[in-house]
């Protein structure tokens, strides 16, 4: 027995040796399934990982490398739905506190725990003001926190019509990117692909060049350290992590300067309800600011998705009447056809009547007008006049030189076609077409067709495609445009459009007051550039409506000609 | 009995009031998240209250000399055995009939029949001489008796404390001088009850899944074994600190009974967790040790069966916890959360050390 017994103590020595070796190797030994390896396994099980970014995508910069989205790390309150009992009441609270819709987050925070459990933290609403945080820290809230998340779309956002939006994905896009097997149910090798989830872009450049801003990650997570049932460990908090960099991003550069872009912005606000402002640089046909108004919210584009007139941009995607500010087309057309002498005299009596006993009314009754008086005075009569001197097809054809499309051919009647010469019936622009007109003339003829986007630079900032700008083409004799450039420079300095003179620098400029769409309604134009010497900027002003005034007698020069003038001095200065 | 009586073993006392005083701290420390919100100190006062009366129970067993025991073993045991019939008639409490609810606490029967059981053996034990070299006159009564013990047990059912009293009076018949080839018999059939008792509850074969490959099964079948390897990986040499666990944050089931071992691991690192198993090795060294040095049969039977009982357990107990061992569901000796199961050790204990007071030179 004794023999017997001394075998049981060695066999249970030697297997709690074993054991000591098991626990040696889990706990010391650096192998696989052990030690460090283990440890920063459970590290990773344990933590909750949030993207310290709203959304993985390459930056909108301008053309000095600025971010025109106004991007940067902000205060975001996040929702742990782990540490969140019950959330009908932690989102009341948060409504109270913070004036959040407590049935929106509430459906969000829902959805994330189906979606993703409740380990997975949510945002819930990015860009807090600081006495938004202030407001909450004296409150506080179990499972809500605030935390500094990188936001795409800060509050000085700048160009938001230009920049666009972005959405999550509609069934239709859906299909369409499981076809093309680009989500991550059917191809799981591409890094950038899809979730049902994501938001994408779907307006602006965000939509246009939705591939190439596309990332695969965020640059840096935050990790929150929470016990197994997702709720936050009090005193832990979370931890910024950096990540590797996301070499699937490109950033794209464009030809707008944030300053002129924020100068413009600014005296919109305070000057324009409805309207829109294009700047372009002249010698490089360069678009230095884009700018429409009503302005929307990208960080909270449903809002925005039934009113569409605030998702509209202006600028470019809706057309108008010019007006008289079109009345350079018909000038540069008669002059490039040598159809009239500048010491012509055209009689103005007020009111021009057609063949078809349709009548044109002017301004007033001008009398005897030469082409220079004309444009400064902005006399209809004699632009009808010289209209029908130049006919349709002439017409149509100097439009289209200098960018426009107008519905005039060479079966249009005499009254459309008088209609069309001072900017009215058969002729719809945009802000940005009529820019590049005047940039086109202070350009002395030389045509450019303006320049947005630059360049798509990689995640290290290395240029991978340059957008050239196309080749110009002499569309006007300089003599044409010295005569005119003189014409519009005297109309700023002593015709209609004297709010809009810059002393010292010149201003060569064109009034505008056209019929609206709508009816009833009229549209206050200013479109021009300056200096005289050497033009730089190329500015045009559209309004629809004030932000303070009647919406019904907006006139270009009382409206739009002062804007002009304070855009270019601040632009200048 | 004419014999002179000393002073208990003082090293296995202390022995056993380290493992006590690490359980009672680690109990609290790996339960208390659990418990945050109601009473973070709800395990540590149950355990303290057990571990006051072990304590107090193990001094007067030390007190009382242990074949004095001897003509009560029958009743100890036919008692322990009515009391395992009658806890089946409980309420289940989490799918198992373990737990006799007297109100103000609850008692664990298998508990009370591991250490009955020890006792009866001892005794049998002690006069079955030569007859132990026949399968069926010898053994085939103790087989017999397991039989219908670890029967009952299973009803509850409790693997792990079936596991512990067939080891025990496996070793316990070793002890007693089974023939090899026996021996043989009895390891091969063994095995093939466990085999069948696995196959026979699908609850078993996930355990057995999630043993032998838990990285695959880590989100079901492997997820208490892979937190529980979590939990030692992290603690590393030194450990997290007292306290600083990470597991035992409801990642870990079981973090303050089956599973305390890895919060131990990971709290006071490779240093804590080899200590316990050094403290384990004195005690069976202590004990066999007094299985050897006493003077009279019964004695010796009762000292290796009563630390066999506590060294088996904690070994089945590290070899879970460290994935050595499929779950069986046992806790360790003195250090996992249990009163019933820690007041039977510390009678064990108490036991060992009066028999203590009978060795010539322990």
């Amino acid at each position: 027995m004794r023999k017997r017994i001394i075998i049981i103590m060695f066999t249970f020595a030697i297997l709690l040796f074993l054991v000591a070796g098991r626990v040696f190797y889990l706990q010391v030994f650096n192998g696989t399934y052990s030690g460090r390896e283990l440890a920063q396994k459970a590290l990773k099980f344990r933590s909750q990982y949030l993207s310290a970014e709203e959304y993985y995508r390459g930056e909108i910069l301008d053309r000095n490398l600025l971010s025109l989205t106004d991007s940067g790390i902000r205060p975001t309150l996040v929702a742990f739905p782990g540490s969140i009992k019950n959330a009908a009441v932690t989102c009341k609270k948060l409504e109270e506190i913070l004036e959040i819709s407590a049935k929106e987050s509430e459906v969000n925070i829902c959805r994330s725990r189906e979606n993703y459990g409740s380990r997975t933290p949510l945002i819930l609403k990015v860009n807090l003001t600081s006495e938004e945080v202030k407001k909450y820290q004296e409150h506080k809230i179990p499972g809500i926190a605030i935390i500094p998340v990188k936001t795409r779309y800060g509050p000085n956002s700048l160009a938001r019509h230009v920049v666009g939006y972005l959405n999550s994905i509609s069934s239709e896009r859906w299909r369409e990117f499981t076809r093309a097997q680009k989500t991550v149910e059917t191809n799981s090798f591409l890094a950038t692909a899809y979730r049902l989830t994501d938001r994408i872009g779907v307006a602006g450049l965000e939509g246009k060049y939705e591939e190439v801003l596309k990332g695969s990650q965020p640059e840096n997570r935050i990790i929150g350290f929470a016990d197994a049932q997702g709720k936050l460990l009090e005193g832990l908090g979370y931890k910024i992590k950096k990540e590797e960099a996301d070499a699937w991003r490109n950033h794209l550069i464009l030809t707008l300067d944030r300053r002129c872009q924020e100068i413009v912005e600014r005296v919109m606000e305070r000057e324009i309800k409805r309207g829109a402002v294009v700047v372009i640089d002249i010698p490089s046909g360069d678009v230095l600011a884009l700018a429409s108004r009503p302005d929307f919210d990208q960080n909270n584009v449903e809002k925005h998705l039934a009113g569409v007139d605030e998702l509209l941009d202006r600028t470019d995607r809706v057309a108008f009447y010019p007006g008289s500010v079109f009345k350079m087309v018909v000038a540069a057309g008669v002059l490039e056809e040598n159809l009239v002498q500048p010491e012509e005299n055209f009689t103005c009596l007020g009111t021009y009547t057609f063949s078809d006993h349709t009548a044109i009314n002017c301004l007033c009754e001008h009398g005897e007008v030469n082409l220079g008086e004309a444009i400064k005075k902005s006399c209809n009569t004699t632009f009808i006049q010289l209209g029908l001197r130049l006919g349709n097809v002439r017409l149509a054809y100097y439009a289209a030189r200098l960018g426009f499309t107008i519905k005039i051919n060479h079966q249009s009647p005499p009254a459309l076609l008088g209609n069309a010469s001072i900017g009215q019936q058969g002729v719809l622009v945009s802000p940005l077409q009529i820019a590049n007109l005047y940039a086109t003339i202070g350009r002395e003829g030389l045509y450019r067709p303006w320049h947005l986007v630059a360049q798509v630079r990689n995640y290290q900032g290395d240029v991978i495609q340059e957008f050239p700008h196309k080749i110009p083409v002499q569309v006007l004799k300089p003599s044409t445009c010295a005569f005119l450039k003189d014409a519009l420079a005297a109309a700023t300095r002593e015709g209609t459009g004297q709010q809009a003179w810059l002393k010292g620098k010149g201003t060569a400029g064109k009034t505008g007051t056209a019929q609206a769409n709508e009816a009833g309604k009229v549209i206050a134009w200013f479109a021009g550039f300056t200096p005289l010497e050497n033009p730089r900027l190329a500015i045009v002003v559209m309004v629809e409506e004030q932000k303070h005034g009647s919406a019904g007698g907006l006139r270009g020069g009382d409206v739009a000609a002062p804007i002009f003038r304070e855009i270019a001095e601040r632009i200048l200065k | 009995m004419g014999l002179k009586k000393g002073t208990p073993d003082l090293l296995l006392f202390f022995t056993t009031l380290f493992l006590l005083a690490i359980g009672i701290v680690m109990v609290f420390s790996a339960s208390y998240y659990d418990t945050l919100e109601k009473d973070p100190y709800f395990y540590l006062h149950k355990q303290l209250i057990w571990a006051a009366l072990g304590f107090v129970v193990m001094l007067m067993m030390t007190r009382i000399d242990y074949f004095r025991l001897k003509p009560y073993i029958n009743v100890i045991f036919g008692v322990a055995f009515v009391l395992l019939i009658v806890v089946l008639f409980f309420e289940p409490i989490k799918g198992a009939q373990r737990w006799l609810d007297l109100g103000f606490c609850k008692i664990q029967p298998s508990e009370i029949m591991k250490l009955s059981m020890v006792l009866f053996l001892a005794k049998e034990l002690s006069k079955v001489g030569p007859r132990m070299k026949n399968l069926f006159t010898g053994v085939g009564p103790f087989l017999l008796l397991l039989g219908v013990v670890g029967g009952l047990i299973m009803k509850e059912p409790d693997l792990g404390t079936t596991l512990a009293i067939a080891g025990t009076t496996f070793v316990l018949l070793i002890a007693a001088g089974l023939r090899l080839g026996h021996f043989f018999v009895l390891s091969f059939s063994g095995v093939g009850i466990v085999i069948a008792l696995i196959l026979a509850d699908p609850n078993r074969i996930n355990r057995i899944i999630g043993y032998l490959d838990p990285w695959s099964h880590a989100s079901k079948e492997g997820y208490q074994l892979i937190n529980s390897l979590y939990a030692l990986g992290s603690g590393g040499l030194f450990g997290m600190g007292l306290g600083n666990s990470r597991q035992k944050l409801d990642y870990l089931p079981e973090q303050n009974t089956d599973f305390i071992y890895a919060i131990l691991g990971e709290e006071l690192g490779f240093i804590g967790a080899f200590l316990v198993i050094l403290l384990f090795c004195l005690l069976a060294w202590r004990g066999y040790r007094i299985a050897l040095a006493c003077p009279e049969i019964f004695g010796s039977f009762l000292a290796v069966g009563i630390t066999t009982m506590i060294v088996l357990q904690a070994f089945i107990n590290m070899g879970v916890v460290t994935g050595l061992l499929p779950i069986t569901g046992i806790g360790l000796p003195f250090i996992s959360y249990g009163g019933s199961s820690l007041l039977f050790s510390m009678i064990g204990v108490g036991i060992l050390l009066n028999i203590s007071r009978y060795c010539a030179n322990p």
